[in-house]
Parts: C-alpha cells; structure tokens; sequence
C-alpha cells in the first residue's frame, strides 16, 4: 500500500481530481476563524454553547462529498479489458460471516476479535479472487475505526488480499462513539475495488429515516450512494454505482431510496457515459415466492428482531428494470427463482430471497450472470460463499463495446 | 463469554497496594510539626479542608476535614455502585510551597457491569462479564500562593490489577471516549501517568476563575496520549457556598486516531458547612 509496500494503509484524499465542492457544515470553522472578534467573550460562551450542539460524535455528512480512496502500490494497472469486464456486487456483512450479531434473531455479538476479522477477511478475499472480478461492489465493509471489526481496516485488507489496485469508500454509518450495545466507534459503508485506476469518487447522502426519534436517527445509519469514475484502459471512463439502500422503514425511506438510486443512473446516463451499478438493494424482484414470513424468522422469541417483510413492495423496482438491463431479467428470475437467491438470515435454512441486483445502460453477456451460492462440495480450502456473509456474491460479465 | 476467574492468584499485590494504602493513610494522617494549609471550596490544590468541616457538590465529592492534615472525600451516589475513596494528605510546605499528596482507591467493576448492557446506554456489550478491577491513584500536590491567586502543580499516577481476566479481547472492555479514556487507562495496561498545572483566584467581588492543563500518558494502550484544558468561572454568593461553571476541551489519542472534543460543560453547586458530629 502507498506510500510504501507493506507499510501502513494509505487511505488518500485525492484533492487533485475533480471532484463537486464539498458544503460546509454546521460547525466548519468554528475552530478556523481567525478574525479576533470571534475570540471575544459573548461570541466564546455563545460558542461553547453552541457547539456541543452541532456534532458532538460525528455522524454526520453533507449531501455530496468526495469519497475515500485507497492506492494498493503493490499492483499496477490491469491491461485492457478483452471485450469483457467481470462485475461483482457482495455485501461482505463486515466480516462478520455467520457470527450470531445482536440484531440478528437470538444472536448476541457485538464486537469481534482481530483473530476472526482477518480469518474472514481471508476467506472473503479467496471467494473474491476465485472469480476474479476487475470491478468489485462492496457493502457493509467496516475501516479501522470500528472497534466492532476490531479496528482492523477492511477495504485495506480486501484491496492487499484480492489483489486489486484502487478502491474507493463512503461511510453509511460513522461515529466516534455509539453509547449502544457496547457499540462504541463505527465506521462502516460502501466501497468499490477496481483493476483500473479510480479517477474520481463521491459519496452521495440518500434520505434518513423519519419514523425514528432524533437521537436515535443521530447514531442510525446515513446511507449512501457512492459513484465512483474508473479510467479503463482503451475504453475510457466508466462510471459505478455502488447502494446499500435501507432495510427497515415503513415510511418511504427505502423507496426514496431506490428513486435516488436510479436518479444518479440516469443523471450518469444522460451525461453520455457508460454505467454499472449494483448493490444491496434491499428490495425483491416481482415474481418472488416468498415476501414476509421467511422461514428462518418462524419461531424466532428475540423480542429486539425485526424480521424482512416486503408486501407492497414488489413493484419497486420497476422503472429501474424499464430503463436498464438487470444481470437477470423479472421473467427469467420468476421462471426458476432458486439459482438468483442472494440472502438468508439463518445459514441453516436455504437462500431464499434476492436482495442484491446489477444493472447497466450497457449489456451484459449473455449467460454469465449467476448468484455465487456454492451450494455443492467445495474442493479443500475453498469456503462456500454462503457461509462468509448473510449474502451471496452476484456477478455478471459486462459486454465492452466500442 | 466467560471470564477465567482466577481471584486468588492475582490477590496478593492487590492486597498488598489496598494495605500500602491504607498505611499510609493511619500512619501518615497523624499531627506532624509543621503547618498544615486550609481552605474553603479549593479542592485539587494541596489545601485541604479544617478540620470538621464538610463540602459537597451536586456532582462533586463529599469531602471532609479529618484531622489537620487528612481530608477523605467519596462521591455518595458514585460510591454506591463504584466504591471508592480519597484521601488526600497534607505534609505541610517547603518556604512559600505548600505539598500534599493525593490517593484514591477504587472498585470500578460494579459500575461497569451495569453500563454492560443492551440498547442505550450499552457502554459495554451485554455479553462481556467485565472483570474485578482494583485501581488507585497517587498523586503529589504542590501549590504556591501568587499573591491572591494559586498556581497547584499535580503530578502522579494511577496503578490498577484486575483480579479476574478479561472477557475476551481486552479493547472489548475499554471505553474509548474523551475524559473516560485517560481515567481508566491503567485499568487495561497497570499503570497511567498524569500531570497537571492549574491557576485559580478571585475576579471581582464573589466572582472567581479556574484554568487547568493536564497531560496524560497511557503506554500499552494503542493510541496512548491525552490532554485536557479547562475553563471555569466560580462564583460564591456567600461564604458556605460556591457554583461552578465552565468547560472542558479533551484532545485524545484513539485506537483508530485522535480526536478533540467539543466543549464538555461543567455544572456544579458545591455547600460548606461542619460535620455535626464535629
């Protein structure tokens, strides 16, 4: 990693490239000013009144600001991409593989040990590399300030382990201390891995939940979209989009969510460039069997659980289907849906939903979309992905054109 | 999860620092020749109470005036589920410098495991049994009058055993927030190191001031350095009565970098008055 092999992870802010300017916050500048007035004593006690008022954990963000991003020098760019680039979207769950967490029905973790985020993060980079994606969609990935992941920085670990050169990350959920279920500090979002270099990234807020009290939205999760531009050899510049949209509302927050979603497709669309995007929707294509009731919830006496249910929903995700090519088409899924599951609570149940898309403006090639379950024997060594998250990996191979 | 407990083996130094301490506290609390210096509403100074004489804050300690050169102090409603107390020790002065040295003892353990709990308020996750702690701190006091006002310069420590193990990896069990970290370093690593330089005096009629600086060093801990300034405004309508008010600005090293705090309030009503028993 930069600034040297083996030294520690670099994580740059690219402040050469182009990137839309970053608003101030409430509380930007407060320690900057310089103006003597600012030092007289009404403005001083105004102050010291005021600012444990604006952000006091840092959980906030400003609607667009520049990603972060990661160099992994130890790799050069890959060649050009040979009529093909293989896409992967995974929500890696932090590392957390099949850990029982507090959230989940009748789990209790919270943290975990280093010792177990690195053997995660290595079997999670093994699936990674056994397909050998050029892109990869992350979701759920934690950095070095979640005390959770054991301060181990994941979108690091991933990029040295996989191989890949560049990477870029937005955080859903940042704080320097969640005073929660021995929560502490967090850091946790999206990131991309790419082959090629990344030549701009910007994180863009989605809505925050509104059903909520205000603290409890002060530590929730801040989703994010984050739009990454990669320069790819003799191809030009190919915009992703890489969302994690939200699981639990009933007031509209993930279907704006999804509105957003494909508003930032179309807005990539429009500008004339060529768009990949994916991620953990959180949304089920029409034709799902199963929408509440999954069978891993029946029976389950955790009173803090709140299980999946998508009545109503099933149509959510039709105009993004109308206005780009999905890696599997609402007909083929609903024809033989059981190959395309991504996600199941309870790896002792089989997958039975799929919460995880990719989309393009471009094409995919035909026949090479498939959601990794590894539900067969593996050869030694090999972990199945359905063991490493709560999600399976989709992919598919993106059609390059001229 | 489950702690090794192992209480017996770890006991013996704990023991022997609670004996040390309160050694210290028998032998050393005895009249000594030279002039002890006391004060109302000067608490961290080496200035302790007279004798007979009780303060107490809303958020602050009780302390009391014990002899002419031994002050305790315990916070009553901390002491309930973390116990605790402090003596602080006067040894008289060196030409214009007054010393006195400061210790306290301290069982966390009990506090801790009710903030290890689910939802709000979780400082801990529910699912770690946190260990028996014994900590304490030892602190030298030097203060010198600077006409009305007084300049204490504090330096010290705090040393700590815990007598169970650690419920898995010990960050599960720290606490990694301004103010708390560098107060309970010792707890994870043994030992702490701190010091302080702090001014007070009169303004204007009941109107006084407090400026501190401290430094703290955490070796063992990863991100292991502190500071903290504070700023107060007294004020002392009547002679048996003082409110405080002011902030805290905390610079902190964390695992996953430093941080400075907004700033902290500080709110307090402290009450002089004699021991009725004195």
């Amino acid at each position: 990693m930069t600034p040297a092999a083996g030294a520690a992870p670099a994580r740059e802010d690219e402040s050469g490239l182009t990137q839309p300017p970053r608003a101030p916050g409430p509380c930007a500048g407060a320690w900057r000013r310089r103006d003597p007035q600012a030092l007289q004593a009404p403005l001083a006690l105004l102050a010291l009144i005021a600012l444990p008022a604006c952000d006091p954990f840092n959980t906030g963000f400003d609607a667009v600001e520049r990603a972060a991003l990661y160099r992994n020098a130890a790799v050069a760019a890959g060649p050009a991409p040979a009529g093909r680039i293989k896409v992967m979207t995974w929500n890696v769950k932090y590392a957390g593989a099949r850990l029982r967490f507090f959230w989940e029905c009748n789990g209790t973790r919270t943290l975990m040990s280093a010792a177990e985020v690195n053997a995660n993060l290595d079997a999670l980079a093994e699936r990674i590399r056994r397909y050998d994606p050029d892109l990869v969609l992350l979701q759920e990935v934690d950095t070095g300030r979640s005390k959770r992941a054991a301060y181990v920085d994941q979108v690091e670990g991933l990029l040295r382990r996989t191989g890949l050169g560049w990477a870029a990350y937005a955080s859903q959920w940042k704080a320097d201390y969640v005073p929660s279920d021995g929560i502490g500090p967090v850091d946790s979002g999206n990131a991309v891995l790419s082959r090629w270099p990344i030549s701009a990234a910007t994180r863009h807020a989605l809505a925050l939940k509104t059903e909520s009290s205000a603290l409890e939205r002060y530590f929730y999760l801040h989703r994010n979209a984050l739009e990454v531009r990669v320069a790819v050899p003799e191809l030009g510049e190919l915009a992703l989009v890489n969302v994690h949209a939200e699981a639990f509302s009933n007031d509209g927050t993930k279907r704006k969510h999804l509105e957003r979603f494909k508003a930032i497709l179309d807005g990539l669309s429009a500008a004339g460039l060529r768009v990949i995007a994916g991620g953990d929707l959180n949304a089920i294509p029409p034709g799902s069997p199963l929408r509440e009731r999954f069978p891993e919830d029946e029976g389950c006496t955790d009173g803090r659980f709140e299980p999946d249910q998508y009545l109503g929903e099933e149509s959510w995700l039709d105009a993004l289907y109308a206005a780009y090519q999905p890696e599997v088409t609402p007909a083929a899924f609903a024809a033989d849906p059981g190959p395309w599951f991504t996600f199941v609570g309870d790896e002792h149940f089989p997958l039975n939903r799929k919460l995880d898309h990719l989309f393009t403006n471009g094409q995919w090639v035909p026949g090479t979309a498939q959601a990794l379950q590894d539900q067969g024997t593996l050869p030694e060594g090999q972990s199945p992905a359905w063991l490493l998250s709560d999600h399976v990996p989709v992919v598919a191979e993106y059609e390059v054109t001229p | 999860m489950t702690g090794g407990a192992s209480p017996l083996r770890r006991l013996a130094p704990a023991t022997a620092t609670t004996a040390a301490l309160l050694a210290l506290l028998l032998g050393l609390g005895r009249p000594r020749p030279a002039a002890a210096a006391h004060a109302l509403f000067q608490p961290d100074t080496a200035r302790t109470l007279p004798v007979g004489r009780l303060e107490v804050g809303v958020f602050g300690p009780l302390r009391w005036g014990v002899t002419d050169r031994l002050e305790l102090a315990l916070h009553p409603l901390l002491a309930l589920v973390a116990p605790q107390l402090d003596a602080t020790f006067a040894w008289g002065a060196i030409g214009s410098v007054e010393v006195a040295s400061h210790h306290g003892l301290l069982y966390p353990t009990p506090l801790m495991r009710l903030l290890s709990r689910e939802g709000t308020g979780g400082i801990v996750p529910h699912d770690v049994t946190y260990p028996h702690i014994l900590a304490t701190s030892h602190h030298l006091r030097l203060s010198r009058a600077l006409g009305a006002q007084l300049l204490t310069l504090r330096a010290g420590g705090r040393l700590a055993r815990h007598l169970t193990r650690f419920d898995g990896p010990r960050f599960w069990s720290e606490v990694e927030w301004h103010v708390v970290r560098p107060r309970t370093a010792a707890w994870f690593t043994g030992f702490s190191v701190d010091a302080g330089l702090a001014l007070e005096g009169p303004l204007w009629r009941g109107l006084g001031y407090r400026v501190e600086l401290d430094g703290y060093l955490m070796p063992g801990l990863r991100g292991d350095k502190a500071a903290e300034a504070t700023l107060l405004a007294t004020w002392q309508p009547r002679a048996t009565l003082q409110l405080r008010l002011g902030a805290m600005l905390s610079w902190c090293e964390f695992p996953y970098g430093s941080r400075l705090s907004v700033p902290l309030p500080l709110v307090d009503v402290s009450w002089s008055f004699d021991a009725p028993w004195h």
